[in-house]
């Protein structure tokens, strides 16, 4: 798929015509990545199509407000996370890690390999919500832990071990079920 | 980071979801287009609200010769009105037929057409009244859009037959007297 910043740019600039052909072609650009960001901060489908609907048209009404037009995926990535966030505002547990569970077995440095893709998206999604989401935001969207903190309302620490404790978890998960 | 972040690091793609529902598009294309239709209903408002400030900077210059001519040549700028100036087409149509003639035998049937041009006319004046009184306000400006496009759509019928009698002349007598078309 064609994603040169350039590319990106001529397609914003031709949003801010109202071009509808551009627009098109920016969401097949970004619709599944995006789609996938909402789904796994609010683990639920519905609502993520809806977040991502409202963000496009949110980015597509906004667009004379962007100044790097070649940042547009960067800019709604943010609309999208922020939407999302908005959602689950109030409803996020975060699961004490007291009790982390260890493979039965040691385990290969390699031990992932062999496991189907849809197999690890599918252990990603069912994790705690708390850890699922920042283990998105810092492993999958490369935010910091003081980034992610922030936009959470939690401590550094609290980031950070929720993230070591979603790994411990998918580790876990995968490797048991893989024997 | 260790092997495993890294792998899904690498795979981060192919880990996202398989396919988006097509109902998700459909609605932002539906809203995309409901904003551009919204936005070209609102240029027409404009365009009226537009035709009005000329009208009213007209009247005032009289009186005053005052600054105010660039309002309008910057309302069309601003809004690109150029497609929906109105009053301009109306005055070329007008001074297209200004000289035409019709067959005294037919005047009775452009007096209906010329009755009703009238009766527009005069409604566009009340509008005016309208807003010398109360100031402009959307819903005048959408009557006074439906004006200009009815003026337009009798001047039309008014030129069309006109051609009909000219192509047609042969059925009436090229003889008979021909009087000019009061607009």
């Amino acid at each position: 798929m064609l994603k040169t910043a350039n590319y990106i740019g001529e397609l914003v600039n031709r949003v801010k015509n109202r071009d509808t052909l551009a627009m098109k072609v920016l969401y097949e650009q970004y619709s599944k990545s995006m789609l996938t960001i909402s789904y796994r901060i609010t683990n639920n489908l519905e609502d993520a199509e809806d977040i991502i609907q409202e963000a496009f048209l949110k980015s597509f009404q906004d667009i004379h407000k962007l100044k790097e037009v070649n940042k547009y995926g960067a800019w709604l990535k943010r609309i999208i996370i922020n939407t999302s966030l908005n959602k689950i505002k109030g409803k996020v547990r975060f699961e004490s890690i007291e009790n982390v569970p260890e493979p039965e077995d040691q385990v290969e440095e390699d031990w992932y390999e062999g496991i189907p893709l849809e197999k690890i998206r599918t252990a990603i999604q069912a994790l705690p919500d708390g850890c699922r989401q920042i283990f998105t935001l810092y492993l999958m969207e490369d935010y910091k832990h003081r980034e992610i903190g922030e936009m959470l309302n939690i401590s550094i620490s609290t980031s950070k071990s929720q993230y070591r404790y979603a790994l411990q978890l998918l580790k876990h998960k995968l490797s048991n079920n893989q024997k | 980071m260790n092997p495993f972040e890294q792998h899904l690091k690498n795979n981060k793609d192919k880990l996202d979801l398989d396919k988006v529902s097509p109902e998700v598009w459909l609605s932002i294309e539906n809203e995309v287009l409901k904003k551009k239709n919204r936005r070209v209903s609102l240029y027409l408002k404009i365009a009226a609200a537009a035709a009005v400030l000329l009208f009213l900077t007209v009247a005032i210059n009289t009186f005053t010769q005052s600054e105010n001519q660039d309002v309008h040549r910057q309302l069309i700028e601003l809004y690109n009105l150029q497609e929906y100036e109105f009053p301009q087409k109306i005055n070329t149509k007008k001074a297209s037929l200004s000289d035409a003639k019709i067959p005294v035998d037919k005047e009775k049937d452009f007096q209906i057409l010329v009755t009703q041009l009238k009766f527009l006319d005069q409604q566009y004046e009340n509008y005016l009244g309208y807003i010398e009184a109360n100031g402009y306000q959307e819903f005048i400006g959408e009557q006074i859009l439906n004006y200009y496009k009815n003026k337009l759509e009798l001047l039309d019928k008014i030129q069309s037959e006109i051609k009909r009698i000219e192509s047609y002349e042969n059925e009436y007598d090229k003889n008979s007297p021909k009087v000019k078309l009061k607009l």
